[in-house]
């Protein structure tokens, strides 16, 4: 089973990518199923006073590392999201990649910005409409990225056309923008570093 | 406003290194132990099994077991790889988490370890010697590459390398697509091109473009061209010559290409030995 690596790779990825990932339910799921479940098999464990407690520090370590995995992975998500909040708000196809949770929160937090703003100084402007139009954090992919190529990608043709067309080869490491591998990294051909 | 960090801190480096396997002699007894990440054991006295790093650093600290420590930590193979260091001139191939692995061991079970001393001075070395590459091939960006590959680079020297590379590539582009743009324009007016200013630091880019150059222009930038090749300060006398002819063979180089559209190469990531 490859559910930690898993999660660790999908934290990698939405730590270093400029935009949001699609939100990876099953894998977010199931790892809190299992984590429920390790937790009340280690009470069991304990209420039966077999178990020496060494052992049950190493369970317990387990259980703290794969909760930091998971909220390292969420926390990185909802900076995201508050940095691009007004624009998923107005973009139903970014929406489409929260989860029900994140929805809600980037519309409540979405909510107190406009209201802090209108409160503390929008009110008193007179074009205000054009001042959030400009204001739009929008995920830039012109950055670069750092990558790892997963698996043989044979005539790469790069999204930028004045590119050379290459071969990938698996394992390769490069530094490039992440407008020409985007959609490598979303077919899980490659991973970001 | 929102300053999102990309860049992972050594302890998350740390934590990506435990989940690495390692082979451990415990000092216990216990029947296979069934974790989240999978089963691990069964555990007998003096037989060795395999468990993630973060276990056996924690097992070690209860003095349940002795750490067999990877076959690369070990003086004769680490001896060897400075050696092979020292002959290359890229990065060689190394474990991926090197620099983490290595060090953990050397705080936490360095009584595992034969002559630590030696082995934490040789892991100095070899990362010196692997710094100083890397700072040396900072010469592999440049404006005519899109990419640059970094084989051979271990996690934490990505980390290392990421936030200045990935800022000053993003600039080298903007400026390179804006000079394309700025050349596609005066092509199309059939204006002579006179961009000398941009010579200096994009007299790559300009080569292949130019059809018409004048002998001026060509001298000023052959000399350019040596001088960064060369790099010799005080010779421009003794280069004329060389100049020269180095002209006229750049003009049938350019001639071949005239018709070809160009096209940005990958660099490789590769330290200058030219020195």
């Amino acid at each position: 089973m490859n559910l930690i690596p898993d999660l660790e790779k999908a934290w990698i990825n939405e730590k270093n990518s400029p935009e949001i990932f699609p939100f990876n339910e099953t894998l977010v799921n199931e790892t809190q199923n299992q984590l429920n479940k390790q937790e009340s098999f280690i009470f069991q464990q304990q209420s039966q006073n077999q178990t020496p407690t060494f052992i049950l520090n190493l369970y317990e370590t387990e259980i703290e590392r794969i909760k930091f995995l998971l909220r390292s992975y969420l926390r990185i998500r909802l900076r995201k999201i508050e940095k691009f909040s007004s624009n998923i708000i107005n973009d139903s196809q970014i929406q489409s990649l929260l989860s029900e949770k994140e929805f809600q929160f980037v519309q409540k937090f979405h909510n107190l910005i406009i209201n802090h703003l209108d409160e503390s100084f929008l009110s008193k402007l007179k074009r205000k409409k054009n001042f959030f139009q400009n204001k739009i954090d929008q995920p830039d992919f012109e950055e670069f990225v750092a990558c790892q190529v997963l698996e043989d990608i044979e005539n790469v043709q790069f999204e930028d056309q004045d590119l050379e067309d290459d071969d990938l080869k698996e394992g390769k490491l490069f530094i490039i923008k992440y407008k020409n591998i985007r959609s490598f990294v979303l077919e899980d051909k490659m991973k970001l570093l | 406003m929102y300053n999102i960090q990309t860049q992972f801190d050594p302890r998350e480096l740390d934590f990506q290194a435990q989940n690495e396997l390692i082979s451990i002699i415990p000092n216990f007894e216990s029947k296979q132990l069934k974790f989240i990440q999978g089963t691990f054991g069964p555990f007998i006295p003096s037989v060795p099994c395999n468990v993630p790093l973060w276990m056996a650093l924690s097992l070690k600290k209860q003095q349940k077991c002795q750490i067999k420590p990877p076959l690369w930590l070990d003086v004769q193979k680490l001896t060897h790889k400075l050696k092979e260091e020292n002959e290359n001139e890229q990065i060689t191939t190394i474990h991926k988490h090197f620099m983490e692995i290595s060090l953990q061991l050397l705080t936490y079970a360095s009584d595992d370890l034969q002559n630590p001393e030696e082995i934490r001075s040789l892991i100095e070395d070899i990362w010196n010697i692997r710094l100083s590459k890397i700072r040396k091939s900072y010469s592999a960006i440049q404006t005519e590459a899109y990419a640059i590959e970094a084989n051979n680079f271990t996690k934490m020297e990505i980390e290392m390398i990421k936030p200045f590379f990935t800022t000053i590539m993003k600039v080298f582009d903007k400026f390179s697509t804006k000079l394309q743009v700025r050349l596609e324009e005066q092509e199309s007016n059939e204006i002579e091109p006179n961009y000398s200013e941009y010579e200096n630091e994009f007299e790559n880019e300009n080569q292949n473009q130019n059809e018409i150059e004048n002998e001026n222009q060509n001298q000023f930038e052959n000399e350019n061209q040596n001088q960064n090749e060369i790099e010799n300060e005080n010779n421009n006398n003794n280069n004329q010559i060389e100049n020269e002819i180095e002209n006229q063979n750049q003009n049938q180089i350019e001639n071949e290409n005239e018709n070809q559209p160009i096209k940005r190469k990958l660099r490789r990531f590769t330290s200058d030995t030219k020195k």
